[in-house]
């Protein structure tokens, strides 16, 4: 973990005395926003409204019609959603670390912006399980998780971590809020940003095992694919705070100091060394045996999945560039520096997941057919020459549909809690 | 209690497919859906050699569910929809239970031995064919080869084992020295295949 | 075999519970609730112990297997096909493979011909544009143009084209014309018969001509060396690989020679790719090469073959007759009922150096010449032979074939050691002129003592047991002419073959789909345009039926009765009927009384109005009778060991007395289909001739480089399962075999569809690259239907020449050059 000393100053919102006294004031004032900054905000859930049910009635075309209509295959048989599952799992990690860590440390945090944060992460992990939800063949049996739950399955664990999170994230925001007007004890909620943050370590953990654990893939199956979870996580999480900072900032939501942001995009910069460090560690780890794992290697570096390497790498070098030259560290591209931050990480989840699949475990060739895999009309090794995957429309149009969601999720967040900083109304 | 296993001898495989077929037609096996197939080992293609300064080889491997002793599959699934029947070995599937999460699929090494329905299973037939206690497909669930179950479970062979044109195929049960399959392996080197992932296949490819 | 008796229990159950069921409704009245609860739980009882009944039957298509099926039909429909058991110690013989398995989806095919067709007046044949008429209307129309063929240009100008689709005594056409539904019609009108051309070039000389065959299958094991020479057991008779596979793990070597690295080849201790056909060539340099080391088995060539037979100056061998010896009267003709006659052959004696009768001597010469009292001289067969054949030396071989000398010689010796089997089985016989082939075999085999001994084999003997059959019920008169099918354009261009005048204005074809499956395809899709009539009668809608005026439906074999005399393992093969005739199919025997009796000829079926009735004309016929095979036991389905082979199959089949030698020499050459044609010198002896077109040095090369070859595929009986589903997910499309080399040069990768051409036709289809083809040989499938591929059909490539001695096709006999396809393919 990285250390906070030096970024940490006492969290502005540590104000007890002055939480009851402010109670009705804020809550005019929240109003007040509502109303005035409020016409993007509408426009923004309304878009997001109407996207989110194009996406679910492209989601019920797609239980009606079948699966057949994405490009997932026996051979490829995740593809976009569980990408964007991993994806949202490690967005909605960093609010949520952001704002315990100062909580739970009891050093000073962002500058108001932790109520923002937690609502972030509750959208994405709204997000993540939404992702889980479309790629279930079928949904309608889901109750059976609950009901013959084989404990046993890391994809089982990890719907526990993801539910508990989600409560955990709802929890810990409303006894923000209720800290705030006085009915929440410092004590009781520096114990649940406590919990809140293993329980944010856990879902990254767990979702890494989803992958880490499956010796039949060799790109996945490494230790190291949970702490590096949790290392992108925090990349991509903190570069979405400060992205939605900004946005809220600039919208006249919340204020927030300048150095506020600089310190996030220090932390950014930290976080994107630690996990390129990483990245370094597996690559050398696979590559140097020179035995099959040097095969994942070149597949990244120079193979179907070279643009996807290459564009995190490239896409974190200049995000820490950004973020650490002082003279760049402007608002603009403090903002650049956190959608080159997400970015990177996507390129990342897309490398994981089809990485994963692009190499065949057992590449004998033998009779195809449409359900083979997504390119199943020449032979096996032309299926592979390419990027063994690549979305359908429908995919792409479900997806927005429950990145819609998160955003409505977001936005109602924003316009109906009081998320605003209490110093600021 | 018994553990079923088969062994299958690649110096008689000559890669006919009747083992393909024969688990189709009793499993009633959709269009384009296969619990077994046969994978040449050679070229680029079914039935093609590798090709190595001048020498050509080519090889089969007729490959459906390893059956293993130490599956991956079932560890993996979150409802216990894919299961080891501890009367048989039989790693089966309920169709009924999955939900299509399709993780025994990436968790299961041997690719492609694991077929999910894209889509509601398409028949070139007008009527179900292959054996009448044969579970129906469904949609959207994950399915794979079951030692015909059905079968099994009246003492009989599957259907891939009712006779191999090569009779390169032997059934029965693991622990029983005397079984045709224990036999088989008695005294001839094999091969396991994916040795390395520790799952203790139940198939034995005798070389 | 408990045929129709079903489940039994189940059924008992089932009619238990319905009289249970109408037990409790009487009672219902009375008593209520509890009545009715037993009511609702009965159908689903019985639904669930649905009746399933099983049949005895079996393929019916030309793959030579033959395979006894056992089919199950659940609720009226066929659900399952296993293979039938046999009795212990025959069950290495019990078979089925992917085409039998796939049999329900070809019986409920939706390319199934349903009702009968005419084409649509005013369209052109072969537009593809039907109309659906009645049978009434069918018939009629067959009627009044037969009756008026009839009437103006006499039987002959009514021709029946088959070719190897399905057997059968009573809808089949075994040799054009063997069945009651064809024989009785064809002969008894005097009809032409256009028969098959595929496969003539080995049976018209090693099987017809010299009357020989390989062992049964289970004898490799005797062996001392597997040759797949000419053939691929592994996808043309899978059934026997396991005899093979017995064998190897014996440590017999199995040697592939063959243009194609098959999965025989892959499991073969030594494989030497081969030019195509140039197999005979290498024959005879072995045969040189034996004889010039001496390495004859020498007491085998005397007392077992025609080596020391001598041979007059006119080819004719010199019979002690020449010396006054009297013939001798040796029984009966069973077939023409004529005395046999024999006139021994004369030998020359090494001991007392005199001309002496064959067996009266130990010790004929087989080599050398010997002097009559008259001083004329006369040459052993055997030097005869090998004087025919010198220049073809080991060097010159390797010249002609590609095989480096080093191996011929190899070959040659392993040869001279005995003990060989070959497996092989028509694949030599796929040229112009590749005839010859099987009389240089026959000598190879002859020097080496690998025929007719246990352990080897001159080929794979794809039928080796002995049904219980009879030809004579089918005889109603005699055929009208008899001509080879791929000489139909030049027929309908002459009206005549050899003397006899055919002036062909009806041609039905049955059994068969020749412009799908005979070479030379386009030249003979223009002959048929030019035939006044053309029905086809067949179960799907073929290549054929689309250039026909009229399509009849016939209906699959588990649709109809039939008993097939052919015998490839120990058990008779009888068709059970499992289920009634789908759509308006018609077997082949009803349409044609219906045909006969439309032109008042309904008394050549008269004495079997029913089906039955004639297979007892078969099977308990005077001569059939004592061999104790009943219509009833066939009917019941069980399992019938043929009675003509009781015991063990691999025995001695040659013996000392000149019938029973090995042949390799041809006193009297026979063409196939006499029509006038000379018959050169050379058709008698050992011979080396190359193709018409592929061979190597021919300078069409410069234009057409790539020669051509095919194979028996494991997916195909023919045409049959062209829209097999099953079939075709594993095999979806048409593929040309191309060397990598030869595709590399061309541009061409992996599954980029090609234009292969030559001056015949073209073809356009997707490109399989392999290192499992020579360098400078093309594949081309077979059993592929036009609209499957992208344009054209593999068999526009093949051309129509026939050798004038075995009218024989030559599938591989092509030249052509391959390209990309830069078209569209949809």
């Amino acid at each position: 973990m990285t250390n906070f000393d030096n970024v940490g100053v006492i969290d502005d919102d540590f104000a007890p005395a002055a939480a009851p006294a402010r109670g009705k004031a804020r809550e005019a004032a929240g109003a007040k926003v509502a109303v005035k900054g409020g016409k993007g905000l509408t426009i923004g859930i309304g878009v997001s409204a109407v996207v989110a049910v194009i996406g679910i009635v492209l989601w019920a075309m797609q239980l009606s019609g079948g699966m057949i209509q994405t490009a997932m295959r026996n051979l490829d048989s995740w593809g976009l959603y569980i990408t964007m599952f991993m994806f949202f799992v490690g967005l909605s990690a960093g609010g949520l670390i952001i704002s315990s860590v100062p909580k739970a440390f009891g050093i000073k945090g962002f500058g108001g912006i932790s109520k923002v944060a937690v609502m972030t992460s509750i959208a994405a992990t709204v997000g993540a399980i939404g992702f889980v939800m479309v790629d279930l063949g079928q949904p309608g049996r889901v109750w059976e998780l609950f009901a013959y739950s084989n404990l046993g399955s890391p994809l089982m664990w990890d719907i526990i971590v993801l539910a508990t999170y989600l409560i955990l994230s709802c929890v810990y925001l409303w006894a923000q809020v209720q800290n705030e007007k006085g009915k929440v004890s410092h004590a009781a909620l520096r114990v649940i940003s406590v919990v809140a943050l293993v329980c944010a370590v856990l879902v990254h953990s767990v979702t890494a095992w989803i992958f880490g654990l499956q010796q039949s893939h060799e790109m996945w199956h490494t230790a190291l694919l949970a702490p590096w979870f949790v290392s992108s996580a925090l990349v991509c999480g903190t570069g979405l705070v400060i992205v939605a900072v900004a946005a809220l900032r600039a919208s006249g939501y919340l204020k927030v100091d300048q150095a506020n942001l600089v310190k996030l995009s220090k932390l950014l910069a930290v976080f994107l060394l630690v996990d390129l460090y990483f990245f370094g560690c597996d690559l050398l780890t696979e590559a140097f045996p020179a035995g099959s794992g040097a095969e994942v290697v070149a597949m990244l570096v120079s193979g179907p999945l070279a643009p996807f390497f290459w564009g995190e790498v490239v896409l974190s070098i200049v995000a820490v560039v950004l973020c650490v030259v002082p003279q760049l560290r402007t608002t603009p591209l403090m903002v650049v520096a956190g959608i080159l931050a997400v970015a990177a990480i996507f390129c990342k989840r897309v490398q994981l997941l089809v990485g994963g699949f692009q190499i065949a475990n057992i590449d004998m060739p033998a009779v195809m057919t449409q359900f083979t895999v997504t390119n199943w009309e020449g032979n096996l090794a032309q299926a592979y020459q390419g990027l063994v995957y690549w979305p359908t429309p429908l995919e792409f149009g479900v997806t927005l549909g429950v990145v819609a969601l998160s955003f409505l999720v977001l936005f109602l967040g924003l316009k109906f809690l009081p998320l605003k900083p209490q110093d600021q109304e | 209690m018994a553990r079923y296993g088969m062994a299958i001898d690649t110096k008689r495989c000559v890669g006919c497919n009747a083992c393909t077929l024969a688990c189709k037609q009793a499993n009633n096996v959709p269009d384009g859906v296969f619990w077994s197939r046969v994978l040449t080992d050679g070229g680029d293609m079914p039935d093609t050699p590798a090709s190595k300064d001048g020498h050509l080889s080519m090889k089969y491997y007729p490959m459906g569910c390893q059956h293993c002793e130490n599956p991956a599959c079932v560890k993996v699934c979150p409802v216990g929809a894919t299961y080891k029947d501890p009367e048989t070995g039989v790693v089966r599937q309920d169709y009924d239970k999955c939900i299509g999460c399709r993780m025994c699929m990436s968790a299961c090494p041997y690719s492609g031995v694991r077929s999910f329905n894209w889509e509601d299973p398409k028949y070139s037939l007008g009527h179900a064919v292959g054996d009448a206690d044969t579970p129906e497909h469904q949609k959207h669930t994950v399915e794979k080869c079951t030692f015909c179950y059905q079968r099994i479970s009246k003492g009989e062979t599957p259907s891939c084992m009712d006779l191999c044109p090569a009779r390169a195929r032997h059934w029965g049960d693991l622990d029983d020295p005397e079984s045709d399959v224990s036999k088989a392996i008695a005294g001839r080197s094999y091969e396991h295949l994916l040795e390395e992932k520790g799952t203790q296949p139940s198939v034995y490819y005798l070389v | 075999m408990q045929e129709k008796s079903e489940v039994r229990g189940k059924l008992t159950r089932r009619g238990f519970l319905k009289t249970a069921g109408v037990a409790a409704g009487a009672v219902a009245v009375g008593s209520g609730a509890v009545a009715l609860g037993d009511l609702a739980a009965a159908p689903a009882v019985a639904d669930e112990s649905a009746a399933e009944q099983t049949f005895h039957t079996g393929c019916r298509g030309n793959c030579a297997s033959k395979c006894h099926q056992k089919v199950t039909v659940r609720d009226g429909k066929v659900v399952k096909v296993a293979a039938m058991e046999y009795p212990e110690g025959d069950e290495g013989w019990r078979r089925l493979c992917v085409k039998g398995q796939s049999q329900p989806q070809r019986q409920y095919d939706p390319d199934r011909v349903q009702y009968p067709m005419k084409r649509v007046e005013g369209t052109e044949r072969g537009a593809g544009e039907w109309e659906r008429i009645s049978w009434d209307e069918a018939i009629g129309m067959v009627a009044e143009k037969m009756g008026a063929a009839l009437a103006t240009g006499g039987g002959t100008s009514i021709g029946f084209m088959s070719s190897y689709a399905s057997y059968g005594v009573l809808n089949g056409a075994t040799g054009g014309y063997m069945s009651f539904a064809y024989g009785r019609f064809i002969t008894a009108a005097g009809c032409t018969v256009l028969g098959a051309c595929s496969d003539y070039a080995q049976m018209h000389v090693q099987m017809l001509g010299f009357g020989q065959n390989g062992n049964s299958a289970d004898d490799v094991v005797n062996s001392k060396t597997m040759i797949a020479w000419g053939g691929r057991p592994d996808e043309a008779d899978v059934h026997i690989w396991h005899y093979i596979c017995d064998a190897r793990e014996k440590g017999i070597p199995l040697i592939t020679i063959d243009p194609q690295y098959s999965s025989t080849a892959a499991h073969s201790d030594w494989y030497i790719p081969i030019r195509p056909g140039t197999d005979g060539a290498m024959m005879l340099a072995m045969i040189n090469y034996i004889a010039a080391n001496q390495l004859e088995n020498v007491d085998y060539m005397r007392a077992y073959t025609q080596a020391p037979q001598l041979v007059k100056d006119d080819g004719t061998f010199l019979r002690m007759s020449a010396f006054g010896v009297e013939p001798i009267e040796a029984g009966m003709n069973p077939m023409t009922g004529q005395p046999i006659i024999i006139e021994v052959p004369a030998v020359l004696d090494e001991a007392t150096g005199t001309i002496t009768a064959l067996g009266a001597t130990e010790q004929p010469a087989i080599l050398g010449t010997a002097t009559g009292p008259d001083g004329t001289v006369y040459k052993t067969c055997y030097q005869e032979c090998l004087d025919h054949i010198g220049e073809y030396t080991t060097a010159r071989a390797s010249e002609i074939t590609g095989v480096a000398e080093e191996d011929i010689i190899k070959l040659a010796e392993l040869y001279a050691q005995g003990g060989v089997w070959n497996l092989g089985y028509q694949g030599l016989g796929h040229h112009v002129n590749s005839h010859h082939n099987y009389k240089n075999l026959a000598l190879l085999h002859a020097q080496t003592a690998n025929y007719g001994l246990p352990g080897t084999a001159i080929c794979r003997n794809t039928s080796p047991f002995t049904g219980v059959s009879n030809y004579m019920p089918y005889m109603y008169g005699r055929v009208g002419a008899n001509v080879p099918s791929m000489a139909l354009p030049e027929l309908l261009e002459t009206k005549m073959w050899g003397e006899t005048p055919v002036d062909l204005q009806v041609l039905w074809v049955m059994n068969g789909n020749p412009l799908c499956c005979e070479s030379g395809r386009l030249e003979m899709i223009e002959a048929f345009k030019k035939v006044p009539f053309v029905v086809t009668a067949d179960v799907s809608m073929t290549d054929t039926a689309m250039y026909s005026d009229l399509v009849l439906p016939v209906p699959h074999v588990y649709e109809t009765e039939d008993y097939d005399s052919g015998c490839p393992t120990p058990y008779l093969m009888y068709h059970q009927k499992c289920v009634d005739p789908l759509y308006e199919s018609k077997s082949d025997i009803d349409i044609m009384r219906l045909v006969a009796a439309a032109l008042q000829m309904d008394m050549i079926y008269a004495d079997g109005p029913t089906d039955a009735d004639f297979i007892k004309q078969i099977v308990e016929a005077e001569t059939t009778a004592p061999l104790g095979v009943t219509y009833e036991k066939l009917a019941s389905g069980e399992m019938i060991r043929t009675p003509m082979n009781p015991v063990s199959h691999v025995e001695m089949t040659v013996g000392n007395s000149e019938s029973e030698r090995l042949k390799f020499y041809m006193e009297a050459p026979t063409p196939r289909n006499v029509c006038g044609q000379e018959v050169p010198e050379y058709e008698k002896y050992p011979y080396f001739m190359p193709a018409n077109e592929a061979y190597w040095d021919n300078p069409l090369r410069e234009q057409y480089p790539l020669m051509g070859c095919s194979e028996h595929a494991k997916y195909h009986v023919h045409s049959q399962t062209a829209f097999t589903p099953w079939l075709r997910e594993l095999e979806p499309e048409p593929v040309l075999k191309i060397n990598r080399q030869d595709a590399e040069a061309r541009g061409i990768a992996q599954g980029d569809y090609v234009h292969a051409f030559n001056d015949h036709g073209d073809v356009v289809l997707k490109a399989l690259v392999t290192d499992g083809i020579m360098p400078g040989v093309i594949g081309i499938p077979h059993g592929f239907r036009e609209d499957q591929y992208v344009s054209g059909h593999a068999q526009n490539l093949t051309n129509r020449t026939m050798d004038p001695f075995v009218h024989n096709n030559s599938y591989y006999d092509f030249l052509c050059e391959v390209e990309r396809y830069e078209g569209s393919v949809n």
